[in-house]
């Protein structure tokens, strides 16, 4: 008896600001990456896009790199995926009449907010980059594992920023607009900000660094096909492809940093 | 229609809650207004044409189907209402609240879009329904399937929404193909489609939409997937 009820962990009171974190991004990890919905949607994307990959002729390229930046390329509906399985995330809790409980408990909104962000959006690129690794292994029995570490670098530099940037998004601005307004905003925003090239009229970040496909990083460092940028006549430099990457993580640290401070305020405790 | 289906009516639209419908009207309004905005600034013909034909055949048809799959699995008291009803009738009614006012207001769009000489390219009288109607029938139909079958909203929005942008960029593959041409939603915002494409990509659209409601339907009819859980 008295072994059952020795505690072999602190008290979560008496836990550090990063082991609450990491215990509630654990649990938001598992809980995400156990739905269905998240597999289904998100493999069904990659999938769907890659049954007719862009350019057409890419894939028998010699140069490897070439070849990888070109497939992150055909990666980029995924994101719209991502986002639309985590925008329900915001408001779980508040739905399931949890929120009184979570609040009375010395776990904190920011540690909270903070483990759904990392815990939920890690769980939700898992199966992007278990695609990606499947799609290595491919390519590696095709072409011989030179092609596993520029494979993981273009993972890095092209696929994951803009994931990251999304998974911040969704779930924080939901908590402004409810996950249904979102989504729909979501699929806007990747059109006209990713999409829409310059040539369409529209003023849109498309062909900047500040667009959220990893345009950039692929044209500066992997050789890749440009779209929008090349409507722009721009040739990216691996300055600008930093610029990109920053701004896609800088944006999502401002909106989990602004979350937090907003519901900081509201809270009644 | 007496009080008590207005009643009835009313009590649905609480239950569904503001956001479906006012997601399914922004989709359509916002589109409106950009395309009123770009005619007032002076945009080029060309420019006007396209963005009439995106808002009719792309960007409502999406809303909505966002809209009306989200309203599945919002239902606390689902398993109360299984005792008095069936549920396949509550629910296809929640849907029809959503997607009725974005049609209408989607059928002023094109009326507003005609007048001001924002139109897609080849299109006549038949247009103010045609170019919208079947592609939006068809995507809410996908996404309710989707949806209840996975038991998740999240799933269907996504889906639709990888769907929708798969044939915005995959256009010319799927042009080349006469089966995916046939479920090709963008067909009424390509100029010049001959008669004959266009009449079956008309008919084969509402025609899977109808087949998809049904199997919704077939779905629906073991309510009891959707008591006791959170959406999947």
């Amino acid at each position: 008896m008295t072994t059952v009820l020795q505690r072999t962990a602190p008290p979560t009171a008496a836990r550090t600001w990063w082991a609450k974190t990491v215990a509630a991004a654990r649990y938001e990890y598992l809980m995400q990456v156990r739905r269905p919905a998240v597999w289904v949607v998100v493999v069904g994307l990659i999938a769907l896009r890659c049954a007719s990959p862009f350019p057409p002729g890419f894939t028998s390229t010699t140069d490897n790199t070439f070849l990888v930046a070109d497939w992150a390329g055909n990666f980029m509906l995924c994101p719209i995926g991502v986002g639309a399985v985590l925008a329900d995330r915001a408001w779980r809790e508040s739905r399931l009449g949890l929120s009184d409980l979570l609040t009375s408990t010395p776990t904190g909104i920011g540690p909270r907010l903070w483990g759904k962000a990392i815990g939920a959006g890690a769980a939700t690129i898992t199966p992007v980059a278990v695609a990606w690794v499947g799609l290595l292994g491919y390519l590696t029995a095709q072409r011989g594992a030179g092609v596993i570490p520029v494979g993981l670098a273009a993972f890095a530099a092209i696929i994951l920023p803009g994931l990251i940037f999304i998974s911040a998004c969704s779930v924080t601005i939901p908590y402004l607009t409810g996950p249904v307004l979102y989504r729909l905003g979501l699929f806007g925003y990747w059109v006209w900000g990713n999409m829409v090239g310059p040539r369409f009229g529209i003023p849109t970040p498309a062909g900047t660094p500040f667009e959220a496909i990893g345009e950039y990083p692929a044209g500066a460092w992997f050789h890749g096909t440009l779209f929008d940028a090349r409507q722009r006549g721009i040739t990216p430099t691996g300055g600008e492809a930093v610029l990109s990457i920053a701004f896609l993580l800088l944006m999502a640290l401002a909106a989990l940093v602004i979350t937090q401070l907003v519901l900081t305020r509201r809270s009644p405790s | 229609m007496n009080r008590s289906t207005w009643a009835r009516l009313r009590l649905e639209l609480r239950v569904i809650g503001i956001a479906p419908p006012v997601t399914a009207l922004a989709a359509t309004l916002g589109g409106a207004i950009l395309v009123i905005v770009m005619h007032a600034t002076g945009a080029g013909a060309e420019h006007l044409d396209l963005a009439a034909g995106a808002v009719l055949a792309g960007f409502a048809p999406l809303g909505t189907a966002v809209a009306a799959s989200s309203v599945v699995g919002r239902d606390p008291g689902a398993e109360l209402v299984m005792t008095t009803t069936a549920y396949r009738r509550v629910l296809f009614l929640r849907v029809g609240l959503v997607v009725a006012p974005a049609a209408l207001v989607t059928l002023l769009d094109a009326v507003v879009f005609r007048a001001l000489n924002a139109w897609p390219v080849g299109q006549g009288t038949g247009g103010y329904v045609l170019v919208w109607a079947p592609p939006m029938l068809w995507l809410v139909a996908l996404a309710m399937l989707i949806a209840i079958g996975l038991r998740s909203p999240a799933a269907a929005s996504g889906l639709i929404g990888g769907l929708w942008l798969a044939q915005y960029l995959m256009t010319p593959a799927i042009r080349d193909n006469t089966v995916l041409r046939a479920q090709y939603m963008f067909m009424g915002v390509a100029a010049k489609v001959p008669a004959h494409e266009w009449t079956v990509n008309r008919i084969a659209l509402p025609a899977v939409g109808v087949v998809a409601v049904i199997a919704a339907g077939l779905l629906l009819g073991r309510p009891e997937r959707f008591v006791g859980s959170d959406t999947a």
